[in-house]
């Protein structure tokens, strides 16, 4: 690998050619990107993701995704820390609360055509670039294939495989540059499959080089379109537009972690599970010696354990005693630290992490942490199928709001199907077979010939292996899907809401609202449903589109005003997934 | 249930409406097929302009504006009003006659503009491309409000006067005997009232079809997009009278603009197309280049409710079962224009008095061809 010279700010840093820009910041110490849009808070990355939210600035393109960049020679980044205007930002801060323009004073014509003038020059937002290097723009890419499956971890590889196996054309498209999903860098074992995660998805790989399965990285489908199916081939800071035709479509999109609410959880340090792990253990960067793990189920152990077999002091935060026996037997025999019934209070430190303050509810005490890890709950992302317009359940033991299916996948659309955590979380062994099934019903509505039999075999084997550790999440989610009924099923919040009661525990950072804004929205208005709270309050509509913030949000609505999460209502999914640059878009009126 | 007045729709105008009729003593319920805003009053992009071809909307924007601007008092709600001005980039001469010819109009109403040249355009507003430009015309006067502050605060303080208003509440039919309004059908149930104002916009001929009225009014479907939030640069809303694109900057920073295209007519499903994507992207960053590598963040469709002649119509014909008004059809000037149409609306709905410049927006104006002029049309 080559050396590279970045200049961030006015220093020089070498680091690795081709390598995301993000993660060359956060080696070289820089672990804050920017200022946060409210309260000029240090934000750093949440996560290392096509999908991520964060922004640099950088001269010549202007704001760019952290992890899509990639490094290069000469590279240049503005990261401004200090300014009068942020200054000037820090002091009103205080009184930027949620609905603080309808004071009298701020409504008044001076209060607020003053306070307009300064939080025009003061918000801190990126500036729009005044030139910027051009890139030629591309022409499209058109994929057509019998079946597309979006995303390539362990559900969108045994769909796959299952597909081309019954004779149809499949190609898989990837977001991320590595193949794989999140157990591509997991190097726990798995229960009954025995085998880790990285193991695992080797084997399937081989097969899929077998039979010659194509898979297409840096590439997501990002827009549902009434005239078309719309992707992008990222290549930051454009991208190649990339457009779908198949006869049916697999949705192997995967779950990601949410963001957990305590106080200061949105400091630099502050890193989701699946994202901690791919830098660990794929780009080998090492986040600390000592990391705190926030989750009370398996995942979290599993991070736990395997952070600590590289020698790293770990303790996991296990507040409702959730890890099933296989884990905790694993974790004795590891050196992590598992402290069961207590409660993350806050996060401690100015610009980066340096530790976090937990309770019993009795007594509290600090535990040093160079990072924090969340992995309180795994949801599925569900853009696509909300675009789609599928209809949406809430099943908190699946991950919370999850796209309603049947057995094999089956959607309200013919020739759609969702496989895997996309379709909500459950044992990876039962995710294979029933992505299996949902390959062969691709297939079969894109014309292979399939036996029906082949398709109830694999159907059956899933739920053999449920039955096996009485697990009724899948069957309560498809009952709903076979009687066109609603699903509704909140017995806990699984620790996301650890600590909601301090002035900073964000629930959207993005748009910097913190769970006091929201209670001061649902107390003072009596609102209690997402369509006002988001507009009133902003909730949601930041760079993340609701992926961090949607389902911690709703769960603290629900909570304080008594009402189910459906009754709340999720945000809108609206296109694009992610955003999408105008120079990509303008590619496709070639 | 009874009620003195049923208003059919939750958006800007029907709350505006029953805000003026409540103040005017009435008691009444709201009904909203969706959310409160949800059919275009959340889905605008939320400027507002006094410069029109016609005269008469000319000087019912100016009254629209003025109240706008009252709102924060009216209200004791702050709908974030920002004066950031119109620029239209004009690129042919008749265009530009076209425009220095109203200017007068528009001075002798108070409101004049600015006609500036190529220079003044590339001095000031060095983020755009003026290449093949002749001129352009500012609107001093003109501006960005929070579109969701203006309805939600129509809606506080309308609950505050005691008026009801139920969402996810679809009116099914209007109730008529004997020449007059009785009531309207909610599901399988029926409010009684003897006045029904339907401000349904794009779907207001779905219910008046109930009563065998139909206006010539057609929804046309638009699409619209934000992009990530930036520092506020672009001050203005800008229009370009060539390639129909227009481009402003919210409150919040993000970028938001559309182009009129493709064409799509009719109550369907609010979605979005790759044709107008693309074409959007393509003409907004060949006006303002250094947004190429802005990323467009959310996009999503509403309605334009569209008359012949791109004005509004407000009030009852005689022939109509009495009892009946309407307020709709604002061809996509309905956030500018409804503070004050509510305003005149409802007293000629409680004084039956019709105010002198409400006189142009009857909708008897269509059988006795007295259309108004208006092509000033954005998107």
């Amino acid at each position: 690998m080559n050396d590279v010279l970045i200049k961030v700010n006015n220093k020089m840093i070498k680091t690795n050619e081709n390598i995301p820009l993000g993660i060359a910041l956060y080696k070289a110490g820089f672990t804050y990107f920017e200022p946060s849009f409210k309260f000029n808070r240090p934000r750093g990355p949440l996560s290392f993701e096509w999908w991520s939210p964060e922004r640099i600035y950088v001269n010549d393109y202007g704001p760019v995704n952290h992890y899509l960049m990639r490094t290069k020679n000469g590279l240049s980044i503005k990261i401004e820390e200090k300014s009068l205007q942020r200054f000037f930002m820090n002091l009103l801060s205080p009184y930027l609360k949620v609905g603080f323009q309808h004071n009298r004073f701020f409504r008044s014509k001076i209060g607020w055509s003053m306070t307009w003038k300064i939080m025009k020059k003061s918000l801190p937002l990126f500036q729009i670039p005044e030139r910027i290097v051009e890139h030629g723009v591309s022409k499209p890419i058109v994929i057509e294939t019998d079946v597309i499956v979006i995303g390539s971890g362990v559900s969108g590889l045994s769909a796959a495989l299952a597909a081309k196996n019954a004779g149809a054309d499949v190609i898989v498209l990837e977001g991320d540059e590595i193949i794989g999903g999140h157990l591509r860098y997991d190097m726990s074992l798995i229960e009954r499959i025995n085998i880790t995660g990285f193991e695992l998805i080797q084997s399937l790989l081989r097969d899929i080089e077998k039979n010659k399965i194509n898979i297409i990285r840096n590439t997501a489908l990002t827009a549902i379109l009434d005239d078309a199916l719309v992707g992008v081939q990222f290549n930051e800071p454009t991208g190649v537009p990339v457009l779908v035709k198949s006869k049916s479509i697999i949705i192997a999109s995967g779950a990601r972690e949410v963001l957990t609410v305590f106080g200061n959880n949105d400091l630099p340090g502050i890193i989701l599970g699946s994202s901690a792990l791919k830098i660990v253990n794929f780009y080998k960067m090492s986040i600390g010696r000592h990391i705190s793990v926030i989750g009370s189920n398996d995942w979290a152990a599993r991070i736990a354990i395997q952070l600590s077999s590289q020698g790293i002091d770990v303790t996991l935060i296990d507040t409702y005693n959730g890890v099933s026996e296989f884990y905790k037997k694993l974790i004795s025999n590891s050196g992590v630290r598992h402290i069961v019934g207590y409660k993350v209070l806050e996060a401690i430190g100015r610009k980066h992490v340096s530790g976090i303050r937990i309770s019993n509810g009795k007594e509290s005490f600090n535990i040093d942490s160079d990072a924090v890890i969340l992995a309180s709950l795994r949801s599925p992302a569900i853009e696509i199928p909300g675009q789609m317009m599928i209809p949406i359940g809430f099943h908190i033991k699946m991950g919370g709001f999850v796209p309603i299916h049947g057995w094999g996948g089956e959607t309200i659309i013919k020739n759609v199907f969702i496989v895997g955590e996309a379709g909500g979380i459950m044992n990876e062994a039962a995710i294979i077979p029933f992505s299996k099934a949902a390959g062969l019903n691709a297939a079969y509505i894109s014309g292979a010939k399939v036996s029906h039999e082949e398709i109830e075999k694999y159907i059956n084997e899933g739920k053999s292996i449920l039955n096996a550790s009485n697990d009724r999440t899948l069957e309560e989610l498809v009952k709903s899907f076979e009687n066109n009924e609603t699903l509704n099923v909140n017995d806990n919040d699984y620790g996301i809401l650890q600590n909601v009661n301090h002035k900073r525990s964000f629930l959207c950072p993005c748009v910097d609202i913190t769970t006091h804004d929201i209670e001061n929205v649902v107390n003072t208005l009596g609102w209690t449903d997402m369509e006002k709270i988001k507009r009133y309050s902003g909730l949601g509509t930041g760079r993340c589109q609701g992926k961090y913030c949607s389902l911690s949000s709703i769960l603290y609505i629900s909570k304080i005003s008594n009402t189910t999460p459906i009754q709340v209502g999720l945000f809108r999914m609206r296109p694009p997934t992610v955003p999408i640059p105008f120079s990509v878009i303008g590619g496709f009126e070639q | 249930m009874k009620s003195d007045v049923v208003i059919v729709g939750g958006g800007i105008m029907g709350l505006a409406t029953a805000y003026h009729l409540a103040k005017l003593g009435l008691k009444g319920v709201v009904l909203e097929q969706g959310y409160i805003g949800y059919g275009s009053s959340t889905r605008n992009a939320s400027h507002f302009r006094v410069h029109f071809w016609s005269p008469e909307n000319t000087k019912f924007a100016i009254e629209g504006r003025r109240r706008l601007l009252k709102l924060s008092n009216e209200l004791g709600w702050n709908p974030l009003p920002v004066i950031g001005g119109y620029l239209w980039l004009i690129y042919d001469e008749g265009t530009l006659k076209q425009f220095k010819e109203s200017n007068k109009m528009w001075s002798s109403f108070g409101v004049p503009g600015v006609i500036l040249s190529k220079e003044d355009v590339t001095n000031r507003y060095k983020y755009l491309n003026t290449n093949n430009l002749l001129a352009a015309f500012y609107g001093p006067q003109d501006g960005k409000i929070h579109h969701d502050f203006v309805t939600y605060g129509y809606y506080k303080a309308l609950l505050r006067l005691g008026f009801k208003v139920l969402e996810h509440t679809k009116v099914t039919s209007l109730i008529v005997s004997e020449g007059s309004v009785q009531g309207v059908k909610v599901n399988d149930s029926i409010i009684e009232t003897k006045k029904v104002v339907v401000c349904a916009g794009a779907w207001s001929n779905e219910i008046l079809s109930s009563v065998n009225i139909k206006l010539p009014l057609i929804p046309e479907r638009r699409e619209i997009g934000i992009t990530e939030p930036f520092k506020i640069t672009i001050d203005p809303l800008i229009i370009n009278t060539k390639s129909g694109v227009y481009v402003g900057q919210s409150i919040r920073g993000e970028i938001m603009g559309s182009i009129d295209y493709p064409d799509v007519k009719g109550i369907v499903n609010l979605g979005n197309t790759l044709q107008w994507m693309a074409r959007y992207a393509k003409t907004l960053i060949e006006l303002i280049p250094s947004l190429k590598y802005a990323k467009l963040m959310r996009i999503w469709s509403g309605y334009y409710e569209t008359t012949p002649d791109h004005s509004h119509i407000l009030g009852r014909d005689p022939e109509w079962p009495k009892g009946l008004y309407i307020g709709t059809g604002f061809s996509g000037h309905g956030f500018m224009m409804a503070p004050f149409a509510g305003e005149v609306l409802a007293e000629y709905i409680v004084n039956e008095k019709i105010h002198p410049l409400m006189e142009y927006y009857l909708p008897t104006r269509f059988r006795e061809n007295k259309l108004i002029k208006e092509t000033m049309v954005i998107g």
